[in-house]
């Protein structure tokens, strides 16, 4: 539905986004991931027009769609701010691009009812978006969004502006609304947490190129790089070396690893246990208590582990432990 | 606390009253020595009546009448034609850097150019086109300076809107110009205001250009008002009466849209 073929764009010096091959499939929830300035929001300008790429060709439905604008192209767009036009009701905002199209007004009024119904702010026609919440206004910028019924729906960390409780709250409305509508969605967010729970799959951008692309199940747990599993999930990387199919470090590690040669294993918080048996013998060094659990750091042969467990019965800082280690575990080679 | 607090509101309310009466005084001094006849409104000591309409009427029969309607025409042709010319020039001067540096200096610079420098070619310019005299010359000569004017105001203006908005316009399926059309020009509604308003008050004002350029058929009120100013001396009640005439219209209109002029203003200024 939409491609990308090695995409280039520069700003003065900076190459914001290089040689970056894409395709993202119909129907399919696809999002790119990264820290800031990876150049994630460029690519998504570059899909949306307002940004040229220098060279390479951006596609949609099969068509190169390099030189129309913006208005010209099958696309609907949700800010990060939500980009609501203070001076029109709710009405007005997801009106708007109807009423561009010239629809008679009978019919302008049945979808932008239709819309609002499908974000559940019926009633609230009348408002200015000063009057709504933080969560409504996005839900507006939605409806909006979708009004023109567009083949692809972008959306530019569209939750990150929200408290954390409504944007988990958004993150399933968002997913349940892309189910329902089948849209073709390219999402840009910095927060790995969104990534894996919203999308089909996820490319991971790092310096404008693209670092792995995967579902968010291979990205998670097996990431292409010491940067991919740097930046998606906590964890650490120990260094050490693969050989005959377990990981090394001074000593074979009880933990089964794909590849050979020099790398990494990562270390999830979530997948080392304390265990009176375990393998490898540490110190408490701080207990960071996080509701629904704690996160212990243990230093460990000379290593900084973090180790995430129930709240009841918590080691405290300062006491030795013993830490049993995952059967198998990621191993990222070196280099990657 | 409650007292010092309140002897602090107290004091800062009469320093307000005493600015207040600083800029006002003036004015209030100008319509009492309108209501008073000619021979008493400068007589010292200063006396309170008899109150009488008469410098009004006075003045209205002279040639004031015409001079305030020219102003009028004079005034609002050049909010009308500046606004929009000035609203699309901010606007390309503040999203699209048109010209660069160079063209918003040029704009700043009209401004800095003393008007007496300007009176001389402009005469001569009016002439060799014909327009000597006519209300079209002042139409636009004060174009030419009211435009650049209005045009940095708005740019400040166009500034303070976010890019987004528009780029939200241009996904909703807005061309360029219809972006600007129903999303920025209606958000810059306190600007274009606040860019009107002066405009019309560089004009309505205007001497200096006023004099050199119009006829005996096309004076203007600032114009009108200097010929109070007779060989038998100065008609001090009629002047004040004159002054007082020609600040309604623009305080009617400051006080229809002030709420837009404060805003516009203000945000103009720190955008």
């Amino acid at each position: 539905m939409v491609e990308l073929k090695g995409v280039h764009k520069r700003f003065g010096p900076v190459r914001a986004v290089e040689g970056l091959d894409l395709r993202l499939r119909e129907g399919e929830f696809f999002t790119l991931l990264g820290p800031s300035g990876c150049g994630k929001t460029t690519t998504l300008r570059l899909v949306a027009g307002f940004e040229a790429p220098d060279r390479g060709e951006v596609l949609i439905g099969g068509e190169v769609v390099n030189p129309l604008p913006p208005e010209r192209r099958p696309i609907g767009m949700v800010f990060q701010h939500y980009a609501l036009f203070p001076n029109m009701t709710v009405f007005g905002n997801v009106a708007f691009p109807l009423r561009l199209r010239r629809l008679p007004e009978g019919e302008v009024r049945r979808r932008v009812g239709e819309l609002l119904e499908m974000v559940h702010l019926v009633g609230l026609e009348g408002r200015y978006p000063k009057e709504l919440s933080g969560g409504q206004q996005q839900r507006v910028a939605l409806a909006r969004a979708l009004a023109r019924e567009p083949k692809v729906l972008l959306l530019d960390e569209p939750l990150s502006a929200l408290d954390a409780r409504i944007r988990e709250e958004l993150r399933g409305e968002l997913k349940r609304l892309q189910g329902e509508t089948g849209l073709t969605t390219l999402y840009v967010t910095h927060d790995q947490e969104e990534a894996l729970a919203l999308s089909d799959r996820i490319a991971v951008m790092r310096e404008g190129r693209l670092e792995q692309l995967g579902t968010p199940k291979e990205v998670y747990e097996e990431p292409a790089t010491a940067f991919v599993a740097g930046f998606v999930g906590s964890g650490v990387l120990v260094p050490g070396e693969a050989r005959e199919g377990l990981f090394h470090r001074g000593r074979a590690w009880p933990v089964r690893v794909r590849g050979e040669g020099r790398g990494y294993l990562l270390l999830r918080p979530e997948r080392l246990r304390l265990d009176q048996g375990g393998f490898l013998e540490g110190r408490v060094v701080l207990a960071t208590y996080l509701g629904s659990l704690v996160r212990l750091e243990v230093e460990a042969e000379g290593l900084f582990l973090k180790v995430d467990l129930p709240p009841e019965g918590v080691p405290a800082p300062g006491e030795r432990v013993r830490l049993a280690l995952p059967p198998e575990a990621p191993f990222v080679p070196e280099g990657g | 606390m409650p007292g010092s607090s309140r002897a602090l509101r107290l004091l800062a309310h009469g320093a307000l009253w005493a600015f207040s009466l600083a800029f006002l005084l003036p004015l209030l001094w100008t319509l009492r020595s309108a209501l008073l006849p000619e021979g008493l409104a400068y007589a010292l000591p200063p006396v309170w009546g008899p109150w009488t309409l008469e410098n009004f009427a006075q003045v209205l029969q002279g040639p004031f009448g015409k001079a305030f309607r020219n102003s009028l025409l004079v005034a609002s042709l050049v909010v009308l034609l500046g606004l929009p010319l000035a609203a699309g020039l901010g606007y390309a001067l503040a999203r699209y850097g048109l010209g660069g540096h160079g063209l918003r200096f040029a704009v700043l610079a009209v401004q800095m150019i003393p008007p007496i420098v300007l009176a001389l070619p402009l005469f001569a310019l009016m002439r060799l086109l014909g327009l000597s005299g006519s209300l079209t010359a002042l139409v636009l000569a004060y174009l030419a300076f009211a435009l650049p004017f209005m045009s940095w105001l708005l740019m400040g203006f166009f500034q303070g809107i976010p890019r987004e908005l528009e780029e939200a316009a241009r996904v909703d399926g807005a061309t360029p110009f219809q972006a600007f059309l129903r999303v920025v020009l209606p958000l810059a509604a306190p600007g274009l205001f606040a860019a009107g308003i002066l405009g019309f008050l560089l004009s309505w004002n205007e001497f200096l250009f006023a004099l050199l350029l119009s006829g005996r058929e096309t004076q203007t009120v600032p114009v009108a008002l200097s010929t109070l100013v007779t060989q038998r001396g100065v008609l001090f009640a009629q002047v004040a009466a004159g002054v007082v005439l020609s600040i309604l219209p623009v305080a009617l209109l400051a006080r229809l849209v002030d709420r837009y002029l404060v805003e516009g203003l203000t945000l103009g200024a720190v955008k």
